[in-house]
């Protein structure tokens, strides 16, 4: 990735509970539970059956990422394809960096990239599961506009109308609670890019949300 | 209102599998892990994959190509959305969507006599289309990102070719092939016939904008409100994306386009490649625009971009065709 000048310090300033169980000690014994994802990886060069305990680690979350994202009908093929992926290339890792989620969400990425239209699909079924609910009086759905579920028709909107790439940073930093600086490692961007794109992405969210709640109570007017 | 990450962090879980990751799935992966004699690539050589896996699977125009569909979903770059970022216009102290619509029409007529010169050719379909395009990726990275792209589309779609991409001018580009598509995958896979074989080729201009009104997709949805002929553009920036289209289809394109009632002159531009141009388009509400760029002295095609205002960093955003034809082999150049 020589584009991007590498952070060598793995953060975690969010303190995201997925994927804390690569973080070790400095100096600690590398016994199977202790050992960083790199040491992992590099014990997989002698014993290739050590590359499960990657899987152990990280394949809930990856399924639980892209399944968010692409449904039931890909995201079992994801992940597969990921860790297929992530194996064969696995010589290819950067064993400076102890952490392999970055490198796994960035291959989980791509493979998602390849599924848009179930994306695309997924999330106008999302908007549209609204649909049914029972009509509410106007002041109940303009107050209930704080919660999540009643601002699902916009927020599926919005997710929809970002760009590939802000949608990959957005959602890699709310549902697969990586840092920004991982994010750029995950997509092979600059750290600043990765920052710039999620301040947009955000910002246009908050739009969507917003211009939502504000149709809302000009057509019950 | 609540915090919009919060939301979405909540609302993500109403996507959430119902279950754990099936224990099938962990036997299925898992089976996979054996010796298999060292896997290839230099140190880096995954990365750089990546970049170039990423280009291939970029669909130009993000979405809006993605909803057209077709032949545009198979080339590796075309209109870039450009991120809104403060205010600006098309530089140079022009107006942009200055209603030129007779100098629209002059520059299109102009292009559209340099393609109808051309010796006629048509396209055989064990051939493929060898393009070499540069795409604008992050218009505020320093310095500037973008995507370089050579490939080799089978004209007919269904024989294998080859994308090789890259970021930097140092990089080693990586190639992926370009596989057929399976039966059933038409949908979303990327390797489709590189020249839509119903093109017409009669060099009618009428013929033309009925064809590309018929096989539009839906109007853009960036933009607060589409012309009637947002779509008819769109389908003519992407059949022109190609590059290699019959010079009568080439040429139709470009007088079909004049006959849209919309089409004006934006001003002048600078694609992605960093060739200044003149650039005809659409200006939508707002001043979004939608344009594709001609050389300004000899009329030939240049490229393209959105332009999603405010933008100040439009002259940064883009595609730039940089060569095109149609050669026998994988590998080989016009």
């Amino acid at each position: 990735m020589s584009a991007v000048p590498a952070p060598q310090v793995d953060t975690r300033a969010d303190g995201a509970p997925a994927g804390s169980e690569a973080r070790r000690e400095p100096g600690s014994v590398a016994g199977p539970e202790n050992r960083t994802d790199a040491a992992v990886i590099a014990a997989a060069d002698q014993d290739t059956e050590q590359f499960a305990v990657l899987y152990d680690r990280y394949a809930a979350g990856l399924h639980r990422y892209a399944y968010r994202r692409l449904g039931p009908e890909h995201a079992e093929d994801v992940v597969a394809e990921t860790f297929a992926i992530a194996f064969r290339r696995r010589r290819t890792y950067d064993r400076s960096r102890p952490d392999a989620r970055p490198w796994l969400y960035g291959i989980a990425t791509k493979e998602i990239a390849r599924w848009h239209r179930s994306e695309e699909a997924r999330l106008r079924a999302w908007a549209r599961s609204d649909v049914g609910r029972p009509e509410e009086s106007l002041a109940d759905r303009v107050a209930e506009r704080v919660s999540a579920s009643a601002a699902r028709p916009e927020l599926a909107e919005a997710l929809r109308r970002l760009t590939p790439g802000d949608r990959d940073v957005l959602l890699l930093a709310a549902w697969g609670d990586l840092t920004q600086e991982q994010i750029a490692r995950t997509l092979g961007i600059r750290p600043g890019t990765a920052r710039s794109r999620l301040h947009r992405a955000r910002r246009q969210v908050r739009a969507a949300l917003g211009a939502g709640a504000t149709d809302e109570l000009e057509a019950g007017r | 209102m609540t915090d919009e990450m919060t939301m979405l962090r909540d609302a993500g879980t109403e996507l959430d599998p119902p279950g754990e990751a099936p224990a099938a799935l962990r036997e299925r992966v898992v089976a996979g892990f054996v010796p298999d004699g060292g896997a290839a690539g230099a140190p880096g050589a995954a990365s750089r994959a990546a970049v170039g896996d990423v280009i291939r699977m970029r669909r130009p125009v993000g979405r809006r190509l993605a909803l057209v569909g077709g032949v545009a979903a198979s080339l590796a770059a075309a209109l870039v959305i450009a991120p809104s970022l403060g205010l600006g216009g098309s530089g140079e102290g022009e107006e942009p969507g200055l209603p030129i619509s007779a100098a629209a029409a002059a520059v299109l007529q102009e292009a559209a006599a340099v393609e109808a010169e051309r010796e006629p050719w048509a396209p055989r379909p064990d051939q493929f289309v060898y393009r070499k395009v540069v795409e604008t990726l992050d218009v505020t990275a320093e310095p500037l990102e973008a995507g370089h792209v050579e490939s080799w589309v089978s004209v007919d779609g269904r024989h294998t070719g080859l994308s090789k991409g890259w970021t930097l001018p140092d990089e080693d580009p990586v190639s992926s092939p370009l596989e057929p598509c399976a039966e059933g995958t038409e949908e979303w896979c990327v390797n489709v016939p590189a020249i839509p074989a119903d093109i017409p080729t009669d060099g009618d201009p009428d013929v033309m904008l009925r064809y590309l009104r018929d096989t539009a997709g839906p109007p853009p949805e960036d933009v607060p409100e589409p012309l009637p002929d947002s779509a008819t553009f769109v389908r003519a920036a992407d059949l022109l994306a190609i590059g290699s289209l019959p010079p009568q289809a080439r040429s139709a394109l470009f007088e079909a386009v004049a006959l849209i009632p919309e089409v004006t002159v934006t001003g002048d531009a600078v694609d992605a490649a960093g060739r200044p141009g003149v650039a005809v388009g659409l200006t939508y509400a707002g001043g979004d625009r939608d344009e594709l760029i001609f050389d300004r002295e000899t009329n030939e095609f240049l490229g393209g971009r959105q332009v999603r205002s405010p933008d100040e960093l439009a002259d940064r955003a883009g595609w730039a065709l940089l060569e095109s034809g149609v050669v026998d082999k994988v590998g080989q150049k016009p």
